[in-house]
């Protein structure tokens, strides 16, 4: 390149920032850009010039696009793909800080096997052709029977190749997903016609009824939800909508309702019914309803004035929020959260659900809106989920002696993340050969006998189907924006794709298995895929030239055609009767609610987030803790108990204990404990081990008998002092939070518009 | 920069993207713990009320880039200053670390670098090179990405042209899901700031000390504000310690 052609270059590429076209030159690109990594640089790269690419980020855990910010080979900043449908332009805590799962100075660098036996924590550097035709000969052996394979649950093209591997070579494919939304799903799927759980068009609405519904921490999709958030409050042409949730405690999205109302853990389905009653004023329950009376045609029962003690909200809210919403032009009712963990979660989340059918919501634009289907027909847009109770059976089998004999891990951590009364750690232990392919060292790697670690997601292939998204049939893709950091040359073994390998072995074991793989590469069968999309001649890129199309899609972080809105199947809510909900133990002995808490920046602790020194110190919105487990208390319970903030509690409950440090918190209530996830790593390098507590450990084995899933909202603890005193890290108290009595550093107004 | 309150909702994404586009030091956790945390824009979280009416409100605070600014006068050295397009802009390689003007801002917006920093190796990969790496004993704040201006008007003016209102957008408003954050020149009338800045709702932050902010709030709406406890009455979650 000559010096001319590099000014000519830098004039035209990195447009301004957020401007649509973020990516280098203009147009689509006659040929394809090589990522350099300073490894073996080239004597021509220039410094000094930024270049962009699109991908799709798996750390948010919703799979938003991404630009990335390429730098002398070395990735930089995230941003938003203002393309991309699902996010357009704007990112998430989680997506910014991939930068540091990917520099992550504990990620597995080469192969390895532990020295001496399993479990001894010290290992061997490996290459890939040393451990390679042994794992394969293992895995021959064990065909047809023997093999498990315990993945994420993923859609896209890792779903289609997860799937058809494991059908072909006769393995059992397990999902693993800590807090189970069985529950959702279902709802979804009995109010809705369709497992996907919608999209609630809250940008358009003008009423947002939540029972539990966490949408802006957790559930489908953070950062949309977050966007249309912002349209729905002060968004031009509409006037500001009103929000009214309910919830055990006043989490982030509690926070932002207009008004918040505690609602006693387990009967957010009963309120759900009591507001459908108010709602209908009398007049008789439509027949979709009508299996939510549990045979008695009315919902007389669940008047405001009979639920009232059960729910513990007052009969005035009951019915005020319930003409609200029937009067509102449009309004849309969310539910999830710690509702949907419960015994009776699918009750709950039925009974929320289904307040949508009295607006007529389904379809109608501020109502809800079905996804629409993945583009291509072998590729998912759903990924399958092992329930709680399968997990358990698959454990029991093994401890009565069918051991499976090769246990395949991929981004799941079933130790961590499955409850300590199972002893996944212990079971898993009678396998004789566990292979895993994380980057990191979890909780479960640590149990292997034979590590091939994975690439970052910013360094290899892969495609998603945005969770939610009416509006467009949408293949996102994921290419390598940088080269791996551990990279395979000479004399270094380095990360290898999981897919690629899969493939790989799809080919050497050959067969049917091969011919149901027939790609050498997660590229090609991504590129294959895009070609079939080509053929179309639709969507938000067109091109009759496969090459010009391919380097477009790629260029725009995917392929997107809007779609046709989606019918719904009629409901049918046969088999939800409402249920209360049941308990792991008694009030007596375990007087205290436990609600684990997802964090906004940790998620439910699954992943590697926990080893980004960002997440980890980036304050918790609501308590502003950093590095580190609390238990938040109501002052009240907290006085009664003789506890200060900072002493060690200890929380107990039927199957597990752990020790915290109390935090006062105003918005829960005497009944309730919450403690956040994410922590209490024993591995996952120097930021994440040996911090805080995890939770999910403690949980009682209670199933939600209509979905087989884990009730992980159904644990009743008891919480005594320890005597010790600690100090949990917070970003507060370096200025003052309480509100200045002259001046409000925070100033309110009741006029709406 | 105008901060629509009633958009914000906590989500602290505007936190890690500043931390990421700025090279901003890591708060392990010692460092937070003795409360030299760093974070160019934080979010302020306010409790009101008492149980079960009780409210959290989310105030993402930043270097206001006062007008009448009381960090700048007591610089001895003039690390810190105003410039022409109204930055408050310090200068790394004056400062000789006096740490004045951080007594003297009222929002506490600036951080002292304590410590040379101390990165694992692989951590230095993605550091921005657009942006210095601070040493000890410097002070810093946040720039409005003056790095991210920078490049923008440069790009203008390669093609002869004047900044237009939209081409640049700090790190926390780029980043921001649910555009709290918008960014411009206020002196320009057609921006979409100067717009907002008009907004019925808007008021500055201890706007009584004379400041004369660059940064316009704009009010949270809560039709039940009447409902919920008087003004000064917050719930101290920390019983009071926290008035440092
Ligand atoms: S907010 Fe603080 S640091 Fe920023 S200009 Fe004002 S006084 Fe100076
Ligand atoms: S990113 Fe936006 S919504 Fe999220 S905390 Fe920051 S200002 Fe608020």
């Amino acid at each position: 390149m000559r010096r001319r052609d590099v000014l000519k270059l830098a004039g035209t590429s990195g447009l301004g920032m957020g401007a649509a076209v973020a990516f280098a030159g203009c147009g689509t690109p006659d040929r394809e850009f090589h990522i350099q990594s300073p490894v073996e640089i080239p004597e021509d790269t220039i410094t000094g010039l930024d270049t962009w690419y699109a991908s799709i980020c798996q750390d948010s855990g919703d799979g938003c696009g991404v630009i990335v910010r390429v730098k002398s080979g070395r990735a930089r900043k995230i941003e938003g793909n203002p393309d991309y449908p699902l996010n357009r332009g704007k990112s998430s805590a989680r997506a910014q800080a991939a930068l540091q799962t990917l520099y992550n100075p504990d990620r597995i660098p080469n192969p390895m096997i532990p020295r001496r036996n399993r479990g001894s924590g010290r290992y061997r550097f490996m290459r890939w052709d040393d451990v390679l035709p042994d794992f394969q000969e293992r895995l021959s052996a064990a065909q047809n029977g023997g093999i498990v394979m315990i993945t994420e649950p993923v859609n896209g093209h890792l779903g289609m190749i997860l799937e058809r591997f494991t059908q072909n070579i006769g393995a059992r494919w397990l999902t693993f997903e800590p807090l189970e939304q069985a529950a959702v799903r279902q709802a979804s799927a009995q109010v809705f016609g369709t497992t996907r759980v919608p999209q609630f068009d809250i940008a358009n609405t003008a009423y947002v009824l939540s029972i539990g519904g966490n949408f802006l921490e957790g559930g489908d999709s953070p950062v949309h939800y977050g966007q249309a958030y912002g349209e729905f409050r002060q968004g031009e042409n509409r006037s500001r909508g009103t929000f009214a949730h309910f919830d055990t405690h006043l989490t982030m999205t509690a926070a932002n309702a207009d008004e918040w109302h505690p609602v006693n853990p387990g009967t957010e389905g009963i309120l759900a019914l009591s507001i459908a009653h108010a709602v209908l004023d009398g007049r008789p329950v439509p027949a979709a309803l009508q299996p939510l009376t549990g045979g008695e045609g009315s919902l007389d029962a669940y008047a405001a004035e009979q639920v009232a003690d059960v729910t513990g909200v007052p009969v005035e809210v009951i019915e005020r929020v319930a003409h609200d919403f029937a009067a509102a032009p449009t309004a849309v009712a969310m539910g999830g959260g710690s509702a949907a963990g419960h015994t009776n979660g699918l009750s709950n989340m039925a009974a929320i659900f289904a307040l949508n059918l009295l607006k007529g919501n389904v379809g109608r634009q501020g109502g809800v809106l079905l996804n629409a289907p993945s583009p291509l027909p072998d590729i998912p847009a759903e990924a399958p989920v092992t329930s709680y109770e399968e997990w358990e059976t698959f454990l029991s089998e093994i401890e009565s002696g069918q051991v499976p004999q090769v246990l395949l891990i991929h981004g799941a951590n079933p130790v961590y993340g499955l409850p300590g009364v199972l002893n996944a750690a212990g079971v898993l232990d009678a396998i004789p050969y566990i292979v895993s392919f994380s980057n990191v060292l979890d909780e479960t790697t640590a149990l292997a006998d034979l590590i091939l670690p994975d690439h970052h997601y910013l360094e290899s292939w892969g495609t998603s189907v945005p969770p939610l998204g009416a509006e467009y049939s949408t293949l996102g893709v994921q290419q390598p924006v940088v080269r791996p950091y551990h990279q395979e040359f000479e004399g270094a073994a380095g990360t290898r794709a999981f897919a690629d390998v899969l493939l790989g072995l799809a080919q050497t074991l050959g067969g049917p298995l091969a011919e149901a793989l027939p790609w050498d590469s997660m590229r090609d069968a991504i590129r294959a895929s895009v070609d079939e999309l080509q053929a179309r001649g639709d969507g938000s890129v067109t091109s009759d030239d496969p090459e010009v199309f391919w380097l477009s899609v790629l260029q725009r972080g995917g392929w997107w055609v809007a779609s046709e809105p989606v019918t719904a199947e009629a409901p049918d809510l046969s088999g939800v009767p409402a249920m209360e909900p049941e308990f792991s133990s008694d009030a007596e002995d375990y007087p205290y609610h436990l609600i684990v808490t997802p964090s906004v920046l940790l998620g439910d602790g699954s992943g590697s987030l926990a080893a980004s020194p960002w997440l980890q110190s980036t304050a918790d919105p609501m308590t502003t803790g950093v590095w580190g487990t609390w238990v938040a208390l109501s002052p009240k319970t907290m006085e009664a108990l003789s506890i200060q903030e900072n002493d060690i509690v200890r929380i107990t409950s039927t199957a597990g204990s752990l020790l915290a440090p109390a935090y006062p918190y105003p918005g829960i209530g005497e009944g309730v404990v919450s403690v956040p996830l994410g922590q209490g790593h024993q591995e996952l390098g120097r930021y994440a081990e040996n911090r805080g507590e995890n939770a999910l450990r403690m949980l009682a084995p209670v199933i939600q008998e209509q979905t087989g899933a884990l009730a992980w909202s159904a644990t009743r603890v008891r919480i005594a002092p320890t005597g010790r005193r600690t100090r949990l890290p917070r970003i507060e108290g370096i200025t003052a939070p309480v509100q200045m009595p002259d001046e409000k550093t925070f100033q309110v107004t009741n006029e709406t518009q | 920069m105008v901060v629509d309150l009633d958009r914000c909702t906590g989500c602290q994404a505007c936190v890690v993207a500043c931390h990421a586009e700025n090279n901003i030091a890591l708060n392990l956790e010692d460092i937070v713990l003795q409360q030299r945390a760093m974070n160019w824009i934080r979010i302020e979280r306010y409790w009101e009320g008492e149980y079960p009416n009780v409210k959290a409100r989310f105030l993402p605070m930043f270097c206001q880039h006062c007008n009448n600014a009381p960090c700048e006068p007591v610089c001895p050295v003039y690390a810190t200053y105003h410039n022409q397009e109204g930055l408050n802009v310090q200068v790394y390689n004056r400062c000789i670390g006096t740490r004045y003007c951080a007594n003297n801002c009222p929002y506490h917006a600036r951080f002292f670098n304590f410590w040379e920093r101390d990165l694992e190796d692989t951590h230095r990969e993605y550091l921005n090179p657009n942006v210095t790496v601070r040493t000890k004993g410097i002070m810093e704040k946040c720039t409005f990405c003056v790095q991210r201006i920078r490049k923008s008007e440069w790009e203008r003016r390669q093609a002869d042209e004047e900044l237009q209102d939209g081409d640049v957008a700090p790190a926390c408003v780029q980043a921001c899901p649910t555009d709290t954050l918008v960014f411009g020149n206020l002196e320009d009338e057609d921006s979409r700031v100067a717009q907002l800045a008009k907004n019925k709702r808007h008021y500055r932050v201890m706007e009584n000390l004379g400041t004369d902010t660059n940064v316009i709030y704009l009010k949270k709406v809560d039709p039940h504000a009447s409902e919920t406890a008087p003004a000064h009455a917050g719930t101290a979650a920390s019983s009071g310690r926290n008035s440092a």
